[in-house]
């Protein structure tokens, strides 16, 4: 079988070490790329670069931003009163397009796993407490992790770290999708739309 | 209930295979690896969405094909019903229920519950403990679908807190005590409902028994936990965080969480007498009997629906007292699917049975059977 010339092979490689691409797709991105005109790809090459000098943690919730401090932390109409923990900036994202929310945000990076070797350093704990403690502004730390066995046990880890704060730590509710099917929702969703059911 | 007909594709030695069943017996003779088990098989991934066998799907799919097809048309009260789990090399199952496709294959559990009997049964009694728990396990998820929901979450706290078990990490303490809620919160719910299923089974197990060999033997089941279940799910959530702050030092110096339902047995005693170290040979293959013939009592009792019985290569095992016994037993209620090698250990099941030839990953039919008599559905 003929080989591919040494710099497809090399894209084709790169390609293939991001996530949910196998060889398949790396190779219909590749090919695609390269039928297209050169700026096409020019383009996609500045913007990688661009992105990744360009961004990096805020200094004080640490989802992506190009300045020192993102645009929720600079903002002055954000209420500095609540603090909404999530795993990823794609989760303070979501929650912006609510428009509901008006605190702002603390991006951990993950939730613990032991089994992936990501303990309490690997996140942005430490800096979330010593956040809390230094604004003394806080009255309410909501901790929006995943409804997962991770999720869970990083938000009680988060409380542990919280204890001798003052300060009220919640955690988001959980149950039906709105839209949803009661029939067709798994039990534990089930169990636990009952357990937090509200008095109409 | 009953299944109508199966289609396979690309599964084990069938390439395509498409067959009409009896609503009550079928019977499928033929020599050794022609493809017999198979079909009980795919029957029972249809039921539990595993085999019994414990194969992977990797192993299931037909050799050089990528995917592999189970497709059955189910009759149930309410109407037919189309069911088709597809299998694949590396990537999970889909279900389709009348060609939509389901969101989780959990759905399936304990819509069409199946109960197998097999040689290899003899090991419920002889063998270790996690196979009396895996017993347990699929009866349980079959009528449960919040217990199989406590288990995967259970067993996926237990896999993180045992990697932290055995990392060198400073605060280890504060570190494990997050994953000892959702341990014990799973765990207490499990062990709740796995206490009460063995009274239920240690009743049934031993009627089965006494049925079995005249009421000569008293058979029990005993729940044999890490530690004692007693008051209600919150009282022994706190009783298991205590097991677990006793127990700390013994689990960083194994690296292996020590207490929980994941170290549950089953203890199985004849006549006051442990049946693994003290029972006879014959004893014990009655007592594996007894335990499968109270899954089917319970399942039938729990999905509301007679289980499908599933009787691979056993009837050359029994003598024609117990034959006569099963027979009468299959008659009761539910669709039967019995492989053998011999037509002669048939000799009474015969005419009341579809019979199938199968040879060489072909099956043919011999005899159509009697004309059904109308069941308890």
């Amino acid at each position: 079988m003929a080989e591919y010339p040494p710099s497809l092979e090399r894209l084709l490689h790169e390609l293939e070490k991001l996530p949910g691409i196998g060889p398949r797709t790396a190779q219909r991105l590749a090919f695609h790329l390269l039928k297209q005109p050169a700026d096409i790809s020019r383009a996609l090459a500045a913007a990688l670069v661009d992105a990744r000098t360009k961004l990096h943690p805020c200094r004080d919730c640490f989802n992506l931003t190009e300045e020192t401090l993102c645009n929720i932390c600079a903002s002055s109409n954000r209420e500095r009163s609540s603090l909404l923990v999530v795993e990823d900036p794609s989760d303070v994202v979501a929650f912006e397009r609510t428009h509901e929310y008006r605190g702002l945000y603390h991006v951990l990076g993950g939730t613990l796993s032991p089994l992936e070797g990501r303990g309490p350093q690997d996140l942005t704990l430490d800096a979330l407490v010593e956040r809390v403690k230094k604004a003394g502004s806080f009255k309410e730390i909501i901790v929006a992790t995943d409804p997962t066995v991770e999720g869970d046990s990083t938000a009680l880890y988060i409380q542990q770290l919280l204890k001798g704060v003052t300060v009220k730590v919640t955690r988001l509710a959980r149950g039906l999708p709105s839209g949803g099917d009661v029939e067709y929702a798994d039990e534990s969703t089930l169990l636990k739309a009952l357990e937090g059911r509200r008095e109409l | 209930m009953h299944v109508c007909s199966l289609r396979l594709s690309h599964f084990r030695n069938y390439d395509t295979l498409e067959v009409e069943f009896h609503p009550q017996l079928n019977l499928f003779l033929g020599s050794n690896a022609q493809g017999k088990t198979n079909v009980l098989e795919a029957l029972y991934c249809l039921s539990t969405t595993r085999s019994f066998r414990g194969s992977s799907d990797d192993e299931i799919v037909q050799f050089s094909q990528e995917a592999a097809a189970i497709e059955s048309v189910v009759q149930r009260e309410e109407g037919q019903e189309q069911v088709r789990l597809e299998l694949r090399r590396d990537k999970p199952k889909t279900l389709l229920v009348n060609g939509k496709k389901q969101k989780k294959l959990s759905s399936l559990l304990g819509r069409l519950p199946a109960v197998v009997f097999s040689p290899d049964d003899l090991f419920l009694v002889k063998g270790g403990p996690s196979l009396r728990r895996r017993y347990l396990d699929t009866m349980m998820f079959q009528m449960d679908a919040g217990y199989l929901a406590h288990l995967q979450q259970y067993e996926r706290a237990l896999k993180q807190r045992n990697s932290l078990l055995r990392q060198r990490v400073p605060n280890l303490e504060s570190q494990l005590a997050v994953w000892d809620l959702p341990l014990a919160q799973h765990g207490a719910a499990i062990m709740k409902r796995r206490l009460e299923i063995s009274a239920q089974l240690s009743r049934s197990a031993g009627e089965a028994l006494r049925d079995l060999t005249g009421g000569a033997e008293k058979f029990e089941v005993r729940y044999e936990p890490t530690l004692p279940v007693e008051g209600d799910e919150g009282s022994l959530e706190k009783k298991m965080i205590e097991a677990f702050t006793k127990a700390r030092r013994e689990e960083i110096a194994r690296g292996v969480t020590v207490v929980g339902p994941h170290r549950d047995d089953l203890g199985l005693w004849v006549n006051g007498q442990m049946l693994r170290k003290f029972g006879s040979q014959g004893q014990q293959r009655t007592g594996a009997l007894a335990l499968k013939l109270a899954q089917l009592d319970i399942l039938a009792e729990g999905c509301h629906t007679a289980p499908l019985v599933l009787f691979d290569d056993v009837m050359a095992e029994l003598d024609d007292k117990r034959q006569a016994f099963f027979l009468n037993r299959l008659q009761q209620g539910g669709q039967a699917f019995l492989t053998g090698t011999a037509p002669a250990d048939f000799a009474a099941a015969q005419a009341k049975a579809r019979v199938f030839r199968v040879e060489a990953g072909k099956i043919q039919m011999t005899q159509e059977g009697p004309k059904p008599v109308p069941v308890r559905a």
